[in-house]
């Protein structure tokens, strides 16, 4: 098992050094707007700098949905490894297929969890420089959009693993998932119309929409993190050894 | 003589092409060449062997065990190797041997890098940047290096230059010093095979038409050169199949002995590989220019 961690690690190295690169600027550019605020030429103007600070919530989340959202995308060079022919070559070899499922779901397993645990340093980060409470709610919200991550990253391995054709069950699983959004659609615009001012009011309109669903998002996706990571791993074990070449 | 490989009534169904059953031994300590036309069955058989894809019937025994049943144990055993590298482009051959002192129990690192060493392949250089020889070369030498009993070789030597095929063929007959390693080498270069194979199997539409000693089968087979009034007179059931030109006719014949006293007057020459399989490719027309 060492070997083919190894092997991914070498593999996707590429994707560690973009994510640190990219919350080190991130960090680095919230300094300099902290360092701004306090000593540059808006640091006279309480309005600006409050301002400002209201402006600054993206920042906690953006980063961290990049680098988790990022090392979830980080499959795709998986793909080329398995297309690579690596697939069919460990088939002729004594490698289980328990062996070979294994490697990929570990070796994606560290790296998201090391993403989770950057955008957890990062928020510590965050909140001691511009003061914030690191409370609970920030805490729940990255660990939900690591549960994505992991949902999003085993599904695709395990459809490159079950299915012989993945394109055309990708497309399907995106056909799919785009009829959500536009049953959105079709329950947000009637509501929308009922509005007096729709322009004005939709975001806080829309906020309140989604005020009672944002309480299940936390077990929710936590719960289909689950599934999907063992789920995932049998069927593609079922799948790799069932697979042919 | 005890068989690496043996194949009995091997049959595999596709929607246009039935690999049709295929039965055939390979012995051990010999390089057996596996012959036939693109699209013929070869790879579709060498994928049954190595269980990539299930067979619909048929028996397979390597090594002397049932790949059903001892299906982990034949694989520490054997090496394949096909025309496309296995190994992600981002690698270099150092990493290569790390990755596969974990896949292969028996991993022996020095024979590695003396394969490396003697193929002039750099050891840190990426192998995305490898030209196509490097890449095979590379495939053989990780190949080889994990005491392999058996090897399997699909197209390897396919789009290489005849300078690194000479250089992997010379690999070959240094393997099989060992009587225990047998191969199974499957092309359609023929004279690679010429120069090396013990034994030849010759597939077409997904049946064998020939398997046996190679030696033995260019000996009994035969071109005879004459003109078209003397090819009429050339018993059917003797011919393979004949190429009519204007100027004359040029029969492929399976049984040399017997036809050099029966067409005593005729010209009967020697034949390769490469004439047998045009000549069988075509034994359905009988007849062609």
């Amino acid at each position: 098992m060492k070997g083919l961690l190894y092997k991914n690690y070498l593999i996707t190295r590429k994707y560690y050094f973009m994510a640190f690169m990219f919350s080190f600027i991130t960090a680095l550019f919230m300094i300099l707007i902290r360092l701004s605020m306090i000593c540059g030429n808006i640091s006279h103007d309480a309005e600006a700098v409050d301002e400002l600070t209201r402006s600054m919530w993206i920042f906690r989340y953006m980063p961290c949905a990049v680098i988790i959202l990022g090392f979830a995308g980080y499959e795709e060079t998986f793909f080329t490894d398995l297309n690579a022919g690596w697939t069919r070559f460990s088939r002729t070899t004594s490698l289980s297929a328990n062996k070979i499922v294994g490697s990929y779901f570990l070796s994606s397993g560290i790296v998201l969890t090391s993403a989770y645990i950057i955008c957890l340093l990062y928020l510590v980060i965050f909140c001691l420089s511009f003061g914030d409470k690191i409370s609970l709610h920030y805490i729940t919200n990255i660990t939900s959009l690591f549960c994505f991550g992991v949902i999003k990253q085993y599904f695709n391995l395990t459809l490159a693993m079950f299915a012989q054709k993945r394109q055309t069950v990708q497309l399907i699983a995106i056909s799919i998932a785009l009829i959500f959004p536009w049953l959105l659609c079709a329950y947000i615009y009637p509501k929308m119309k009922e509005l007096e001012n729709p322009d004005t009011v939709l975001l806080e309109w829309m906020a309140q929409q989604f005020e009672p669903i944002k309480a299940y998002i936390f077990p929710v996706m936590l719960f289909l993190a689950v599934i999907f990571t063992v789920g995932g791993y049998f069927i593609s074990v079922k799948g790799l050894e069932r697979r042919t070449f | 003589m005890e068989n690496a490989i043996e194949m009995t009534g091997l049959t595999k169904k596709y929607d246009g092409f039935t690999l049709d059953n295929i039965s055939f031994n390979v012995p051990k300590g010999s390089i057996m060449g596996f012959i036939g036309q693109n699209g013929a069955g070869k790879t579709t058989t060498i994928k049954l062997l190595l269980n990539l894809i299930k067979k619909d019937s048929g028996n397979i025994r390597m090594l002397g065990l049932d790949p059903d049943k001892n299906e982990s144990e034949i694989k520490s055993q054997i090496s394949a190797v096909f025309d496309e590298i296995p190994f992600h482009e981002v690698l270099n051959a150092n990493q290569v041997s790390v990755i596969l002192s974990d896949v292969f129990e028996n991993w022996d690192k020095q024979t590695y890098f003396c394969y490396l060493d003697r193929f002039a392949l750099p050891r840190k250089k990426k192998i995305g940047s490898f030209s196509n020889g490097m890449k095979m070369k590379l495939q053989i030498a990780a190949a080889l290096s994990h005491h392999a009993k058996l090897l399997i070789m699909d197209e390897a030597t396919t789009g290489l230059d005849p300078v690194v095929r000479n250089e992997i063929l010379d690999i070959f007959m240094e393997y099989l010093q060992d009587e225990n390693n047998s191969i199974l080498l499957s092309s359609h270069i023929t004279s690679d095979l010429e120069k090396i194979a013990d034994m030849v199997t010759f597939i077409d539409k997904g049946k064998i038409l020939l398997t046996g000693g190679k030696d033995e089968t260019v000996e009994n087979h035969a071109v005879i050169k004459c003109k078209k009034d003397d090819y009429k007179n050339i018993e059917s059931a003797d011919i393979v199949s004949a190429r009519i030109t204007d100027f004359g006719a040029e029969v492929m014949v399976h049984d040399r002995k017997k036809c050099e006293k029966k067409y005593a007057g005729l010209t009967i020459d020697n034949t390769t590989l490469e004439e047998i399989m045009l000549f069988y490719v075509r034994r359905e027309k009988k007849e062609w220019k």
